[in-house]
This record gives structure tokens, C-alpha cells and sequence, in this order.
């Protein structure tokens, strides 16, 4: 559904992506984790076709970008990180402008939308709160019926409610009918919210992938080991571990990304009284990655 | 009932879910008959990818736990399986390799592991015990 | 601890020098007002040494913010930067104007309008400009919320003063004192330096507080005028003194939640005309406001001018004046605006960038076209009457000024700076076309022998090959997505002035052989 390959996006002052290669199936939900200035945004953006990238291929519904824009574009839709809309505007309006500009809309998810959000269709654009305003944003992109759906921080700067409302929204309607065909790309630092609905993500440093996978094999791979021992902990450890082991006295703690399970029996036969092990949450794991 | 997806858990979430139900039905949490959330509401209320509840609720449904009525729901089948007895001993006998290898790393010997399979087996009757008693009143 | 408003750090003053030389050009206006006292054979050494004392004192200025290191020379660098391209403009727009009249007496009336469209637009400009990017760079409310936020206020308005009067000063030496053009150029000057600010604080967005600027003085002389026009001068200057004591209140305005409801630009009989039109030409429409104002007001001046029935040669003055204005609005607006506040791109993923470029193109083509063309067309026709020249220029002109204003707002993510920079590049390459037009001719003419006379024709011509440049560079930059290329500028460039020397040299050889 998505291929990019090769991506290089440059700026006046340098280049924000450098190689980025990214694949998405059908029917998945990725998501772009990075710090700020990593090349998440720039990536969006050349997707959307925002901006023309330097260098690199990028590939939606198996269409290239630039040669089938149409096409492309509307079977796609966008929620920004800060939704913008004519000011002077109401709500109803918006919607009407925003169906002018689509092929398709869907009356129905509208108007089911607008009543669990709970918009006041008179109200201008200027008036409505942020989280009113991503609601907006929400229900002009899923009304289009795209097939891919692009979030950039979606939630950032809302409040609890609105946010689970969101992500509701996105799992109950998005995905209502065909979730087959329903892809997810979602760019967000409150990654511990969305750490359920992400099948795969990519973290991204510096412009490039450093780390993409599947989150469930991510999950199993990567785990934290404490354990105590009766004397003073081992100096050092044979396994190959994320970061330098930790010891404090009695307690070593490390940290493997792959065949947790040896590293268990070796904690158990070097002597360990207890071991104490967790999986690693996609937000633990881009905390060491990135 | 209550569902819980532990993400530190390492398991994938899908096979948490299954994991979950197969617990509850041995349980008598669930019983024959009762409905479990459709694929959109439990996905809706956990957050959870409706692809990863579906995958979930398909894998109960081929191994026999769950069957869909179109139109009403999910709901549990009857505890007898379709599955003969030694395919079921078989795959059985590969979840106790399991237990006794992870006996033999947490340096626990075989005379306790058995005393905590009687014990084990104790409380689970306990609880369905108590349950069906539950429902009585 | 007081909070600093120090966004950079220092930079050398070594390193720095090539822009803040640009300042030493703000002493040509006085050469120039020197060299056509000259020429008429006048010697007032002491009148020029008051014409210079103002550029020296906006130099001084300019030498103290470079060399001192505290945190106000640090600011008024940024001002200074900031104010530079509009000054620049200013200044030297109404210097070449003058050179321009004395040079050949046939362009005086070309010259005259383009003196005068520097006199309103530009001197809102530089006022506006330094205030607006603090909009753009998010700082605005920081600012007013912090307590140097009026100290740092009161120090952009003394630079845009001190260029303005730098600019009058060279400007009032044209023109009689107590002619009209004396008194438009004086109005177009001191209106903006009394009002921008107020409005300012008052408004939304740089578009609207342009229209209102401009609108306002001429909506109260208009009705006014019918009692005297010195009454209605008199009435403008109270206006105009009002407005500057309202700043303090719009200020602490400004400072909280947004403009008062009826300064947003609801226009009762609009809105209705506007809900008659499908969604996506409505919000287009609505988006084109301010043009449609700055145009009412060009109406309404010339309806006032005729109905005084003044000189006929200049009742159409303003009335260019005010469209050339609305013309290089309109695509600002339909662009650079529309990206600002964000909806370009949300169109923009939702279409194919072919689409949404001729849409809007064509929108605020056919604006400008009725707006700018046919309606003050058809009034002058009605009025005054028009000679086929003077319709072949004024259309060229409109045209000239929304191809440029295209190519300058497609990437431009402010109305203001893309009308600045349009205006710049307008000003520049229409100067320097139809001199190499001339030029060519004067040169083919010397070799093949003949009259170097380049007739209007192929004058506007040339001109019109410019726009056609223009529009191209717009559109490819748009469609292609692209950051600003240099080899794209130098093809333009070569290209149009290519095309205008031909256009010269076809001229001469025209007028060779018949």
C-alpha cells in the first residue's frame, strides 16, 4: 500500500531525510516515532505531495505519486497536527467546502460523526476549541472514505476525553467497513496511546529509519532482565545487549533485543537468585533507539 | 468479564485475547452460550486494532471456542470440540514440555511440580465451583 | 530579570555589511532633488543640506544599531532588517519617479502614477511590515504580553517615521506645494504612519488592515468633499490624529482575545451575493474581500474627483492607483494568504496541484480583470472618455502587475511580503525592460539610420511578454513544488529582457522602412 524508497527530502538549510525506505500492507497501522527534527513531518509532507522530494520513489496503492496524483489523492486523507480552516466559516460550511473538494463523501459517517462529537453546526471555525477543531478535522477526513489515512500528532495538546473519543473514532469508523483496505499511518510522540491500535513502526533519527518492525515481534524481542544475585553481580555479560548492562550491587540489569529466553538461562546458570523480566513497550523501545 | 492487555508481557496481544477467553471459558467466567463484545466494541473500549481483535476472535472461532452468529454475535460454543482426542492430548502434551522446561530453569523439581499441578487444578475446580453456585442464586 | 526580546545572537558587523550597505542608497533621493535643482539652474545649499539631514540622521541610525552590542541595538538591527526591502522601495521608487519626469516629459504621466502608487502602498508597507512579522513568527502575543512589548512597538514605528519622512521630504520637491498631487502624495505618506498601527491591533490579517487603511480615509472625504474639500481634508487629518489616539486602547487590545465582530469584515450585502455561489468559489470569493475594497475605493474617489468636476487628466489617477493596488492583491490573497492561514494545503492534498492552481489562478484572474479592467474602464469611458492607448496601457499595467504579483505569492506565505517583493520585482523589471527596449531601439536605430521613436504598441508589448514570464515562472513553481531555484530567476530574466530588446529593435526597423 505504501513503498517508499529512497527518500531524500532537502531544505535550504540541509537535508531533513536522507534514505528513508518505508513499507506499509494494506490494512495495517504504522506509525513514525521520532524526536523532533528526526524527518517525521518532512516525510508526511512528501508523501502528501506537499513538497516535491529531492531524491527517492514513493508509491500509494501501487500508483506513483507524480504520475497518478488524482487517483492517489483521493483515495487519501489528512489530519495535520493543527487543523486549519477559513475562519469566518461555520462548521456545516466547512463540511460543504471540504465535500466539494472530494470525489466521495459519505453523508452517513458524517452525520454520525458530528453527533458523537457533539458540533455545533452554526458555530464558526474561529470559535472552536483545539480538540473541537481535530474533531472537525477528523470527521472531514473520514467522511471522504479514503483508504489511507494520515495522522500527524492527532492528539497532542487535547484533553483525555477528546483524545479516546479520537482514537474511538478512528477504530470504530475508519476501519467500519473493508478494514482489510483501511491503512493507518499515524505520526505521534503520545505513543503509549496508540501502542494497541500500531501493528508496525518505524522510528526514525537524523532523517533515517533506525529501527522498523512489527510490534508484536518487537514486543517479544526486546526485554529488560533484572536480576539480584547472592554475591556481587557479574562484570560483564556474553549476550549482545541494547545498552551497557547496569549493576548496582547485588542487581544486574540489561537490556537484549533478541533471544530473551538465553539470556534467562544464562542469568539462571551464572546464579541469579531471581529474575525479573519485562517486555518492552514500543514507547520504551523508541525511548533506547532514538 | 474483564479484559486486560498487558504490553509488557511480551505476548503477542491477539494471543492474549485468546489466551484470555480459553482462561475464562476453563474458568466458568464464560460459559456456553454467553456472548463476548463483538470485534468493533471490544477493539473501541481496549484500543486495540480491530484487525488484531478480529485475528483474535477467528483463531477461537477455527480451534472451536467461539462461533459467529450472523446477525446476533459472538458467542461461546459448547465445551465439547470437534477436534479428536489425539490431536487434543498431542497439543496438551506440547504445553506441559513447556511447563516442565521452565521448571527445570526456575530449578523447581518434579515432585513439587506435580504437588502444584494438584494444587492448581484444585483451585480452578474451586472457582467453577463457586461460580456455578454464583449463578444459582 | 527583564525578559529579553533577543531572538539571534549578535553578528559581526564585518559579515553584515553587504545588506546594511543597502542604507548608503537612501541618500540618493536628496542627490537626486540636488542634481534636478541643478539642471534647472538653482542653487539652495542650505535647502539641500535639510533634505539630507533626515537620511543622515535614518544613517546614523543605522551605523549606531550596527556597532553598539546591547540588547535595543540588537532590536533595532531587526527592525532595521526587516524595514529594509519596503524603505528601499520607498526611497528609491519615488527618487527614480522623479528622474523619470525630468527625463522624458512623455512618461510623466506613467511616472506620476507610479510615484503616487509608492505614496499609499508603500509607506503602509513600512509601517506594517516590521509589526506583521512578528505575526508570522508567532512572537506577537509573547510581545504584547511582555512589558517591553510597547518600547519595542514605539521603536519600529520611529524607524518607519524617520523612512517615511526621509521619503516625503525627497517626494515634496515635486509637484507645487498646495497642488493636489502635493496634497495626495502628503495624505498618502502621513495616513499610514497615523493609522497601521491602530489598525494593527485592531485586525486579523496584513490584507484587511491594507483595505482598511486605504479605504477609510477615502470613505470619509468622499461624502464630506461635497461640502469643501478643505473640509474634508480637515476631517482626514482628525481622522487620521483619532486613530493615533486610539493606539494606547487598541494596543491593550490586541494584547487579549482577538478583533471586536464588526471590524471582521462582514459584509452584509456581500456575504449575501457570495451565498448565491457554489462552496469553493464562495470561500475564493470571500478570500478576494480586501481587493473588492481597495477597488471601491478607487471607484469612489474617481466618482468624487468628476463629480467635483476637477482636471480630467487626473480623476482617473487615483482610480489606477487603487486597481494596480487590487490587482497585485488579488493573487496575494488567493495564495500567499490562503497558505498562511493554512487551507491551500488542505486543498492541495484533497487535489491535483493542476487543479487547484487554476482554479484559484482563474479566480483571481477574472477578479482582477472586472475589478481592475472593465469596471474602471467602463467608468472613465462613461466619464471622461478613452483613447485606445490609454486602454492598451492600462491593461497591460493590470496585467503586468497580477502576472508578477502571481509569481511572487505562490510560495510567499504572507499577503504583505508577497505585495512588497511583487511590487519590487514589478517596478524593477518593467523599469528595466522597456529601458532596454529603448535602448535596443536607440542602438538599431543609430546602425541602420532612422527614427528610434518605440512606438506604445511594442512598448506594451514588451511589457506583456514580461507578464506572460511572470505567470510562467508562477505556475512552475507552483506545480513543481519548488523551493526557490536561481537558474529559474536568471531564465526569466534573460528571457523577458531577450524579448524587449527585439521588440526594440523590430520597432526601429518598423519605423526604418515605413
Amino acid at each position: 500500500m505504501i513503498d517508499v524508497q529512497g527518500l531524500v527530502v532537502r531544505y535550504p538549510r540541509g537535508e531533513a531525510v536522507k534514505g528513508l525506505e518505508l513499507r506499509v500492507e494494506a490494512g495495517r497501522c504504522h506509525a513514525l516515532l521520532g524526536r523532533n527534527g528526526a524527518g517525521k513531518t518532512s516525510t508526511l509532507r512528501a508523501l502528501l505531495g506537499l513538497l516535491r522530494p529531492a531524491g527517492g520513489s514513493i508509491r500509494l496503492f501501487g500508483l506513483d505519486v507524480a504520475r497518478h496524483e488524482a487517483e492517489v489523492k483521493s483515495r487519501l486523507a489528512w489530519v495535520p497536527d493543527a487543523p486549519a480552516f477559513q475562519p469566518w466559516m461555520t462548521v456545516a460550511e466547512t463540511l460543504t467546502w471540504t465535500a466539494a473538494l472530494r470525489t466521495k463523501w459519505n453523508l452517513d459517517v458524517q452525520a454520525h460523526l458530528l453527533s458523537r462529537f457533539e458540533l455545533d453546526l452554526d458555530a464558526p471555525t474561529r470559535e472552536l476549541s483545539k480538540g473541537q477543531r481535530t474533531q472537525l478535522a477528523l470527521v472531514c477526513a473520514l467522511a471522504a472514505d479514503p483508504e489511507l489515512l494520515v495522522l500527524d500528532e492527532p492528539t497532542s495538546g487535547l484533553d483525555p476525553l477528546v483524545r479516546r473519543t479520537f482514537l474511538e473514532a478512528v477504530i470504530g469508523v475508519f476501519q467500519d467497513r473493508d478494514p482489510q483496505r483501511k491503512t493507518i499511518l499515524v505520526s505521534t510522540h503520545l505513543i503509549s496511546e496508540f501502542e494497541g491500535i500500531v501493528d508496525g513502526f518505524t522510528v526514525m533519527a537524523n532523517g533515517r529509519a533506525v529501527l522498523t518492525t512489527q510490534a508484536d515481534e518487537a514486543r517479544a524481542r526486546f526485554c529488560r532482565l533484572r536480576a539480584w544475585f547472592d554475591g556481587d553481580a557479574p562484570e560483564s555479560v556474553p549476550m549482545k545487549t541494547v545498552r551497557p548492562p547496569r549493576r548496582e550491587g547485588r542487581m544486574l540489569e540489561l537490556v537484549v533485543d533478541s533471544a530473551p529466553d538465553e539470556a534467562r538461562s544464562w542469568l539462571a546458570q551464572a546464579g541469579a537468585a531471581r529474575v525479573d523480566a519485562t517486555a518492552l513497550t514500543i514507547e520504551d523501545i523508541f525511548l533506547l533507539a532514538a | 468479564m474483564r479484559w486486560l492487555v498487558d504490553y509488557h508481557s511480551g505476548v503477542p496481544i491477539y494471543l492474549q485475547l485468546v489466551q484470555q477467553v480459553k482462561a475464562a471459558v476453563a474458568t466458568g467466567t464464560l460459559r456456553s452460550g454467553d456472548q463476548v463484545p463483538s470485534v468493533r466494541t471490544l477493539a473501541e473500549d481496549l484500543k486495540l486494532n480491530r484487525n488484531t481483535v478480529s485475528r483474535a476472535w477467528s483463531e477461537l472461532e477455527t480451534e472451536g471456542i467461539l462461533e459467529n452468529r450472523q446477525g446476533s454475535g459472538c458467542f461461546v460454543t459448547s465445551t465439547v470440540t470437534p477436534l479428536r482426542r489425539a490431536v487434543r492430548t498431542e497439543r496438551l502434551a506440547a504445553a506441559f514440555d513447556q511447563v516442565i522446561v521452565q521448571a527445570h530453569h526456575l530449578q523447581v523439581d518434579d515432585e513439587a511440580l506435580r504437588a502444584l499441578l494438584d494444587e492448581r487444578l484444585r483451585h480452578f475446580r474451586k472457582t467453577r465451583r463457586d461460580k456455578a453456585e454464583g449463578a444459582r442464586e | 530579570m527583564t525578559p529579553t526580546l533577543v531572538a539571534e545572537q549578535p553578528v559581526r558587523a564585518v559579515a553584515e555589511f553587504p545588506t546594511v550597505g543597502l542604507w548608503l542608497l537612501a541618500l540618493i533621493p536628496a542627490n537626486v532633488v540636488m542634481l534636478l535643482d541643478l539642471q534647472h539652474g538653482v542653487v539652495r545649499p542650505f535647502a539641500w543640506l535639510a533634505r539630507f539631514v533626515p537620511a543622515l540622521l535614518l544613517l546614523a541610525l543605522v551605523g549606531w544599531a550596527q556597532l553598539r552590542t546591547g540588547p535595543t541595538a540588537i532590536r533595532l538591527r531587526r527592525e532595521l532588517r526587516l524595514s529594509l526591502g519596503p524603505a528601499m522601495m520607498l526611497l528609491l521608487g519615488g527618487g527614480a519617479a522623479l528622474a523619470l519626469d525630468v527625463l522624458s516629459g512623455s512618461g510623466q504621466a506613467l511616472a506620476r502614477a507610479a510615484a503616487f502608487m509608492t505614496a499609499i502602498i508603500v509607506p503602509t508597507a513600512v509601517v506594517l511590515l516590521p509589526m506583521s512579522a512578528e505575526r508570522e513568527r508567532g512572537t506577537l502575543l509573547p510581545l504584547l504580553a511582555s512589558p517591553l512589548g510597547a518600547r519595542a512597538f514605539a521603536e519600529k514605528f520611529a524607524v518607519a517615521a524617520l523612512v517615511i519622512v526621509v521619503s516625503w521630504i525627497q517626494l515634496s520637491a515635486a509637484g507645487d506645494r498646495g497642488s493636489e498631487l502635493w496634497w495626495f502624495a502628503l495624505a498618502g505618506h502621513a495616513l499610514p504612519l497615523l493609522t497601521v498601527p491602530t489598525w494593527f491591533f485592531l485586525l486579523q490579517n496584513d490584507g484587511m488592515t491594507l483595505g482598511y487603511v486605504v479605504v477609510t480615509p477615502v470613505l470619509i472625504a468622499v461624502p464630506i468633499a461635497l461640502l469643501g474639500s478643505s473640509v474634508a481634508i480637515g476631517c482626514v487629518v482628525v481622522f487620521g490624529f483619532a486613530m493615533l489616539a486610539g493606539l494606547p486602547a487598541a494596543y491593550r487590545r490586541g494584547a487579549a482575545v482577538g478583533p471586536p465582530l464588526w471590524l471582521q469584515g462582514d459584509v452584509p450585502g456581500l456575504s449575501g451575493l457570495e451565498r448565491l455561489a457554489p462552496p469553493l468559489l464562495r470561500a475564493a470569493l470571500h478570500a478576494q474581500r480586501p481587493a473588492v475594497m481597495i477597488s471601491a475605493a478607487g471607484v469612489a474617489g474617481f466618482v468624487a474627483i468628476a463629480a467635483w468636476g476637477r482636471d480630467s487628466a487626473v480623476a482617473p489617477l487615483p482610480l489606477f492607483i487603487f486597481s494596480g493596488c487590487a490587482a497585485m492583491l488579488s493573487p496575494s490573497l488567493a495564495f500567499a494568504e490562503a497558505r498562511r492561514v493554512g487551507t491551500l494545503e488542505a486543498e492541495l492534498v484533497a487535489q491535483p496541484r493542476r487543479q487547484v492552481f487554476a482554479r484559484r489562478a482563474l479566480l483571481s484572474g477574472l477578479t482582477t480583470a472586472v475589478l481592475c479592467v472593465a469596471l474602471p474602464g467602463a467608468l472613465v469611458a462613461g466619464v471622461v472618455g478613452v483613447t485606445g492607448p490609454m486602454v492598451m496601457a492600462w491593461c497591460v499595467a493590470m496585467l503586468v502587475l497580477w502576472s508578477v504579483g502571481l509569481a511572487a505569492s505562490v510560495h510567499q506565505t504572507s499577503a504583505g511580503s508577497a505585495l512588497v517583493a511583487g511590487f519590487a520585482v514589478a517596478g524593477i523589471a518593467g523599469v528595466g525592460q522597456l529601458g532596454l527596449c529603448a535602448l535596443a531601439a536607440w542602438a538599431t536605430a543609430s546602425w541602420v539610420g532612422g527614427d528610434p521613436f518605440v512606438s506604445r504598441a511594442f512598448l506594451a508589448a514588451a511589457l506583456a511578454g514580461g507578464a506572460a514570464v511572470a505567470f510562467a515562472v508562477g505556475c512552475r513553481r507552483f506545480l513543481a513544488a519548488d523551493r526557490f531555484e536561481p537558474r529559474i530567476a536568471v531564465a526569466a530574466v534573460t528571457i523577458s529582457l531577450l524579448h524587449a530588446a527585439v521588440l526594440g529593435m523590430s520597432s526601429a526597423l518598423v519605423g526604418h522602412w515605413t
